[in-house]
C-alpha cells in the first residue's frame, strides 16, 4: 500500500553538464517525519536539499510538498511558497553580520509578512538565548549562532525544515545541544525535517535514514526509537 | 524594521555610502549649477546683447550729415512705442591740449529727456541704450555745458581723471571743457572722448548736424514670414506683415522720417541674439548631460563594488524567500536616501557654483529658485536610482543556491 | 497649453481627493459609487460650457459665466462635503458608522446646506447681474433669489443624475475598484479646456485662504500678543513667509500633504480586527500584512493626487514666464449706458480683460495698471490687426495676431500697434466708461 506523503520526490534528476549529481531519486516523506539523508561527500545531498527548497531547478522530475508541485509554480509563487512553508538551516550560519540576533529573526518575519518583536524574542527564548538577543553574530559562539538560525527557520511556522549539515562546524557538545533543541521543537510542533549529514552520530536523532551514494538512494530504513533518542 | 535594516547597512558601509553620496552631490551640484546658470543666462545673454544693443543704425544715405532735429522724429513713427533707445553721434578728431594727442571726439547724449509729440517723457542717450556702460564720476545730462566724459582706456593712456581741465582744438575751434567722468562700456566707447552734442557741434562747426544715430527697438525676431517679399502677399498676409515689428520694417519707417538717411538693422546683433543663445544652449546641454552621465557612472561603480561584497547577503535574502521586488525596494530605499540627501547638499553646492559663475560672467548675483531646488532633488534622485539600477540588476541575478555551499 | 495642463492636473487632484475620501469613508460599494458620481458631476457645468464654446453659440459668454459660477458652487460644495463628512466620521470614530447614518440623506442635506452657504458669495453676484440686466426688478432679496436659482440648478442636476445613476450603477456593479482610476484619466481629458482663467487657486480657494488668514490674524492680534511692538514685526515676517509666492507654494503643498498624511495615518493605524481563523502567530502576521498592504493600496489616491496637485501648483506658479492671457470678464451695461469695474482689480499690475455686449456686438476691453501707477483702459484691439487680443509676457504685451511686443509703459498712448486707448473716469473706486463710445471705436476698427 502506497502512503501519500507530505514531501514527495518523484524521479528527480539533476545534472551539472556531464556531472550527474542526482539520478532518478524517488522518496516519500510523511507529515512530521524526521528524515536524515546520509552519504559520502559528493553524493548529491546538498543538491537534493537545494532542489527540495526550490533554490535550483531540476533537470528532470518533480518535487511535491503538501501536494503542490513546486516547480510548476511561477517564480513569485515559488518564493512565497518558500517563505511560508520551508525553513532553512545551513552549515555556514549565514546570519547577516550587521544585524543582532533579534534583528536576524525579525528579518525573516519581515520577509514573510511583518516583523513582530515580541514573537521574535519568544522564539529566541525558546532556543535558550534569552540573555543574548541583542548580540551581533560575531559575539555569539558557533552553537549559539546555529540556534539563532533554528529560531529564524522556525519563526514563520513552516511545514518543512531543511537542514544541511547543521552541526558540521560544531563540536560534539554543541552539536548535541542543537540537536536536542531541534528534536524538542520537532516534538512540539510536528513539522517535517529533512536533515543532511555524513555523521552517523547525528543521524541517530532522526526517525528514518536515507543513504545516498553517487546520486542514487541506496538504503532507506527507520531508526529504532530506543536507540535513537537517548544517545 | 525597514529603518533598522537600512541604518545597519548604512553603518556597515559608511565609506561606500559616503563615496556614492559624494559623487551624487557633485553630479547634482554640477547639473543644478549649470542649469541654474543656464536659465539665468538665457535671460542674461539676451539682456546683455540688448545692452550693447542698438539694433538699428541710421546713417546718411550719401556722404554728409543727418539733421539733429530729425532725431526726435524717430519717436513719431508707427512703431514709436517700440523704440526704447535713441542716441545720435557726431564724430570728429580733436587735439587734447595738455597731452598733445589727437583723439576721437564723439558729441552725443549720455542721458537726455525730451517730450514726444504726444506729450510723453522719453529718456534717450548712451546710458539708456548701453546699459552695460558704467560711469566713474558723473555723466553730463542734456546736450549743453562745458563738460566731458572720457573712455576708460583713453583716460588711462592720457593719465586723466575726473576734475581735470582739458583744452580741445579742432581745425575750426578751440574749447575748454572739464572732465567729469570716466566711462567704461567694454567697447570702442572706451577709446573716445564724449562731449555734449551741442558742444561738439560747436567744436567742429557742424551746428544742427549729426553723423549717425543708433536706435534700439523692441522687435520680433525675423522669421520665414518676415523675410518674404511683401509684394507676393495676400491682403491679409500683408496686413499682418505690416503690423509686425520686424527689424527691417522698423528701419524702413525710420528712414522715412529721418531725411536723407539710410537705416538698416544691425544684423550682427539681430542674428547673434538668436545664434548665441542656441549655441549657448547646446554647450550647456552637453555639459549637463555629461556631468549627469559621469555622476551616474560614479554612483553605479561605487555601489557595484559594495554589491559584490553583499552577494552572500542577497543570496540569503533570496533563500529566505524575499522576492525581487522586496530586494529592489531594500536597495532603492538606500538610493532614495542618498538621492534626497545628495539633492539637498547638491542644491546648496550648485547655488554656490552658479553664483560664482554668474558673478564671473555677468557680474550679477544668482537667485536661488524653488524650481532649481526641486530640480536638483529630482536630478539627484534620478542619478541615484539610475546608479543603483545596474548593481541592483546584478544583485537580483545572484543565485540563492550558494547559501547551501560550505 | 501650459494653463490647460495646470487646470487638468488640478482637476485630477480634486477628483483624486474626492475619490480617496470616498474610499476611506464609505465601505459600501453603492454609496461609494454614488459619491464618485457626484464628484464626476462637478465637471458637469463645465462640460456644457465647453460644448457651447465649441458650438460658438451667441449667448455663450453669458451662459459660460453662469456655468462657471454653477460649477464653482458645485465643486465648492463637494469639497466642503468631503471635509464635513470626514469630520463627522472622525467624530463617530470609524467609518462603518457613517454608513449607518444613511449617507445619501446626509449627502443631499449637506449639499443643500452648502448650496445655501455658497450662494452667499456666488448667488449674490449672480443676482446683481440678473438685476442689472433689468429683467428682474430691484429688490432687497438678491440673496434668497440666488439661493433659489442655485437650488433649481441642483434640483435639475439631481434629476439628470438619478437617470444616469440607474444605468451607470448597473455597469459599475461589474467594475473592479482599481478600474475607478480611469475617471482620473477622464478628468484629465475633460479638463482640457481653454476658456476659463487658468488659476489653480480659484476664487473658492482664495476665499478659503483669506478666511483662514484673517482668522489667524485676528486671533493672534487680539488674543496672543496685543500691541507687542517688537515681537510683532518679526513674527509677521515669519507668517508672511508662509504666504509669499515662492515659499507659499511649498507651504501650501505641505499643508495639503499633511492632510493626506493624516488620512493615511488614520487608515494605517486603524486597529486590526481579531484574526480568529488564524492559528499560528505567523498566519496572523500574514493576515495583518495583507490587510495593511490593502489599506496602503487604498490610500494611493492620496499620494497620486498630491503629486498631481504639486505638479499643477508648480505649473501654475511658475507660469510667470508664459503668456498670461486671462479670459475676459463679462461686464454689464447699466441704465446710464455705462460699464464699470472696480479699479482695485488692477492692483496686481497684470493685464485684465473685460467684455460687454452692446447692440449685438461683444466689445472687449483691456485694462492694466502700469508700473508707474497710471491706469490704462483700452480696447482689446489695435488699428491694424484683427482683434485677437493682447497677452502679457513680463513687461510687454503681445499682440496675439502679429506677435509684436508692446512695452507696457506705452500702453494707453495711441498709435502704432498699441491697443486703442479709451476715455474713462474713476468714481468711488470704480472705473467707469461710456459703453457707446467704446462700442463706436470697436465697430470702427472691425468693419
Ligand atoms: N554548481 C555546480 N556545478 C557543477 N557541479 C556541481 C555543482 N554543485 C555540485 N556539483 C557536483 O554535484 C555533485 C554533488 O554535489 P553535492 O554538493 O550535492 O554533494 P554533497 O553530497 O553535498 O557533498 P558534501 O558532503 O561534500 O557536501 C558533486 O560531484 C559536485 O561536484
Ligand atoms: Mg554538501
Amino acid at each position: 500500500m502506497k502512503r501519500k506523503g507530505y514531501l514527495e520526490i518523484i524521479r528527480l534528476s539533476k545534472e551539472y553538464g556531464e556531472v550527474k549529481a542526482l539520478r532518478e531519486v524517488k522518496l516519500t516523506v510523511p507529515q512530521g517525519q524526521w528524515l536524515t539523508v546520509m552519504g559520502p561527500s559528493g553524493s548529491g545531498k546538498t543538491t537534493l536539499l537545494s532542489l527540495i527548497a526550490g533554490l535550483i531547478k531540476p533537470t528532470r522530475g518533480k518535487v511535491k510538498i503538501g501536494g503542490v508541485d513546486i516547480f510548476s509554480l511561477s517564480d513569485n509563487q515559488l518564493l512565497q511558497f518558500r517563505r511560508e512553508k520551508i525553513g532553512l538551516i545551513f552549515q555556514q550560519h549565514h546570519l547577516i553580520p550587521y544585524l543582532t540576533a533579534l534583528e536576524n529573526v525579525m528579518l525573516a518575519q519581515f520577509i514573510h509578512s511583518l516583523p513582530d518583536e515580541a514573537e521574535a524574542i519568544d522564539s529566541l527564548i525558546k532556543v535558550g538565548l534569552a540573555d543574548k538577543i541583542n548580540r551581533y553574530p560575531r559575539e555569539l559562539s558557533g552553537g549559539e549562532q546555529q540556534r539563532v538560525c533554528i529560531a529564524r527557520a522556525l519563526i514563520n511556522n513552516p511545514g518543512l525544515l531543511l537542514a544541511d549539515e547543521p552541526t558540521g562546524n560544531l563540536d560534539r557538545k554543541n552539536s548535541e545541544l542543537v540537536l536536542n533543541l531541534l528534536s524538542k521543537l520537532h516534538q512540539e510542533s510536528n513539522f517535517t525535517i529533512v536533515l543532511v549529514t555524513h555523521d552517523p552520530w547525528v543521524a541517530r536523532w532522526g526517525e528514518r535514514i536515507v543513504q545516498l551514494e553517487d546520486g542514487k538512494v541506496v538504503d532507506d530504513f527507520l531508526v529504532q526509537k530506543s536507540r535513537g533518542r537517548k544517545r | 524594521m525597514w529603518l533598522r535594516l537600512f541604518l545597519a547597512s548604512l553603518k556597515r558601509q559608511k565609506l561606500l555610502f559616503f563615496l556614492a553620496f559624494l559623487s551624487a552631490v557633485t553630479g547634482t551640484a554640477m547639473v543644478a549649477g549649470l542649469i541654474g546658470v543656464y536659465f539665468e543666462a538665457s535671460a542674461n545673454v539676451s539682456r546683455e546683447l540688448r545692452k550693447y544693443g542698438a539694433n538699428i543704425i541710421v546713417q546718411p544715405a550719401s556722404s554728409g550729415y543727418l539733421k539733429e532735429e530729425d532725431v526726435y522724429k524717430i519717436k513719431t513713427i508707427f512703431w514709436r512705442h517700440n523704440i526704447v533707445g535713441i542716441n545720435p553721434y557726431l564724430y570728429g578728431f580733436a587735439e587734447v591740449k595738455p597731452a598733445g594727442k589727437k583723439v576721437l571726439v564723439a558729441g552725443t547724449w549720455l542721458k537726455k529727456e525730451f517730450l514726444t509729440p504726444e506729450g510723453n517723457k522719453f529718456v534717450a542717450g548712451l546710458l539708456t541704450l548701453n546699459r552695460g556702460a558704467r560711469i566713474k564720476g558723473k555723466p553730463f545730462e542734456g546736450d549743453q555745458g562745458e563738460l566731458a566724459v572720457i573712455g576708460s582706456s583713453l583716460a588711462f593712456q592720457l593719465g586723466l581723471k575726473p576734475g581735470d581741465k582739458l583744452v580741445l582744438s579742432s581745425r575750426q575751434k578751440e574749447i575748454e571743457v572739464r572732465l567729469v567722468g570716466i566711462i567704461e562700456a567694454g567697447g570702442y566707447e572706451d577709446e573716445q572722448l564724449f562731449l555734449p552734442l551741442k558742444k561738439a557741434q560747436h567744436l567742429f562747426g557742424a551746428e544742427g548736424k549729426v553723423s549717425n544715430i543708433l536706435v534700439s527697438a523692441v522687435t520680433v525676431p525675423l522669421d520665414e514670414f518676415g523675410r518674404r517679399d511683401p509684394k507676393t502677399m495676400t491682403r491679409r498676409e500683408f496686413e499682418k506683415w505690416y503690423c509686425t515689428a520686424y527689424p527691417p520694417a522698423v528701419a524702413k519707417q525710420i528712414e522715412e522720417v529721418v531725411c536723407g538717411s539710410s537705416a538698416r538693422p544691425v544684423w550682427q546683433v539681430v542674428e547673434t541674439e538668436g545664434k548665441v543663445l542656441s549655441k549657448f544652449q547646446l554647450v550647456f546641454l552637453t555639459l549637463t548631460l555629461l556631468s549627469l552621465l559621469g555622476s551616474i557612472v560614479a554612483v553605479a561603480s561605487t555601489v557595484m563594488a559594495g554589491m559584490m561584497r553583499r552577494e552572500d547577503e542577497v543570496a540569503l535574502l533570496k533563500a529566505l524567500g524575499a522576492s525581487k521586488r522586496w530586494i529592489g525596494r531594500l536597495f532603492l530605499s538606500e538610493a532614495f536616501f542618498l538621492g534626497l540627501t545628495g539633492g539637498l547638499s547638491g542644491y546648496l553646492a550648485g547655488i554656490l557654483l552658479a553664483d560664482s559663475i554668474n558673478q564671473l560672467v555677468f557680474g550679477t548675483p544668482f537667485e536661488g529658485k524653488t524650481s532649481l531646488f526641486l530640480l536638483s532633488l529630482v536630478v539627484s534622485l534620478v542619478v541615484n536610482f539610475l546608479g543603483f539600477l545596474f548593481p541592483l540588476k546584478k544583485a537580483l541575478s545572484f543565485e540563492p543556491g550558494v547559501v547551501l555551499k560550505g | 497649453m501650459k494653463e490647460t495642463i495646470t487646470l487638468a492636473l488640478s482637476r485630477a487632484f480634486e477628483f483624486c481627493l474626492l475619490l480617496s475620501f470616498s474610499y476611506l469613508y464609505f465601505k459600501n460599494q453603492r454609496d461609494r459609487r454614488l459619491f464618485f458620481l457626484l464628484a464626476l458631476g462637478a465637471s458637469f457645468g463645465f462640460l456644457l460650457g465647453f460644448l457651447l464654446n465649441l458650438l460658438q453659440m451667441p449667448f455663450a459668454y453669458q451662459l459660460k459665466a453662469w456655468l462657471t459660477k454653477a460649477e464653482l458652487i458645485f465643486r465648492g460644495g463637494l469639497l466642503i462635503l468631503v471635509f464635513l463628512s470626514s469630520l463627522i466620521a472622525e467624530m463617530l470614530e470609524g467609518r462603518e458608522r457613517l454608513d449607518q447614518l444613511k449617507p445619501r440623506f446626509l449627502i443631499y442635506s449637506l449639499l443643500f446646506m452648502t448650496g445655501v452657504v455658497f450662494v452667499g458669495f456666488e448667488g449674490f453676484d449672480l443676482c446683481l447681474k440678473l438685476q442689472s440686466q433689468s429683467f428682474l426688478k430691484m429688490t432687497d432679496y438678491p440673496y434668497y433669489l440666488g439661493a433659489a436659482v442655485f437650488l433649481g440648478f441642483s434640483f435639475l442636476w439631481l434629476l439628470a443624475f438619478r437617470l444616469v445613476v440607474i444605468y451607470l450603477f448597473e455597469f459599475l456593479e461589474r467594475v473592479q475598484a482599481p478600474v475607478l482610476t480611469f475617471p482620473v484619466l477622464v478628468y484629465l481629458i475633460v479638463g482640457l479646456r481653454s476658456f476659463f482663467r487658468p488659476e489653480l487657486f480659484s476664487s473658492l480657494e482664495v476665499i478659503a485662504a483669506r478666511l483662514l488668514h484673517d482668522c489667524v490674524h485676528w486671533l493672534i492680534v487680539f488674543l496672543v500678543f496685543p500691541d507687542h511692538p517688537f515681537l510683532r514685526e518679526s513674527f509677521w515676517k515669519l507668517v508672511a513667509l508662509a504666504f509669499r509666492k515662492e515659499t507659499g507654494l511649498i507651504f501650501n503643498l505641505l499643508l495639503v500633504l499633511a492632510l493626506g498624511l493624516w488620512v493615511f495615518m488614520r487608515t494605517y493605524f486603524l486597529p486590526y480586527p481579531p484574526f480568529s481563523e488564524a492559528k499560528s502567530p505567523a498566519e496572523r502576521r500574514k493576515f495583518k500584512a495583507e490587510l495593511r498592504s490593502r489599506r496602503i493600496y487604498s490610500t494611493r489616491f492620496i499620494f497620486v493626487s498630491w503629486i498631481l496637485f504639486s505638479l499643477a501648483a508648480y505649473n501654475s506658479y511658475s507660469s510667470g514666464k508664459s503668456l498670461y492671457f486671462p479670459e475676459p470678464k463679462l461686464l454689464v451695461v447699466d441704465r446710464q449706458g455705462k460699464v464699470s469695474f472696480f479699479s482695485g482689480e488692477l492692483d496686481d499690475l497684470m493685464e485684465h480683460r473685460y467684455s460687454f455686449n452692446y447692440r449685438d456686438q461683444t466689445v472687449r476691453l483691456l485694462a492694466i495698471r502700469k508700473p508707474d501707477g497710471k491706469t490704462a483702459v483700452c480696447l482689446d484691439d489695435c488699428l491694424i490687426c484683427p482683434p485677437d487680443g493682447y497677452a502679457q509676457l513680463g513687461k510687454d504685451l503681445f499682440c496675439l495676431y502679429c506677435g509684436t511686443p508692446i512695452p507696457i509703459d506705452t500702453v494707453g498712448s495711441p498709435g502704432g500697434c498699441n491697443p486703442i486707448p479709451l476715455k474713462f473716469k474713476i468714481k468711488k473706486g470704480k472705473i467707469v466708461l461710456e459703453a457707446n463710445s467704446a462700442f463706436r471705436e470697436w465697430v470702427k476698427n472691425n468693419r
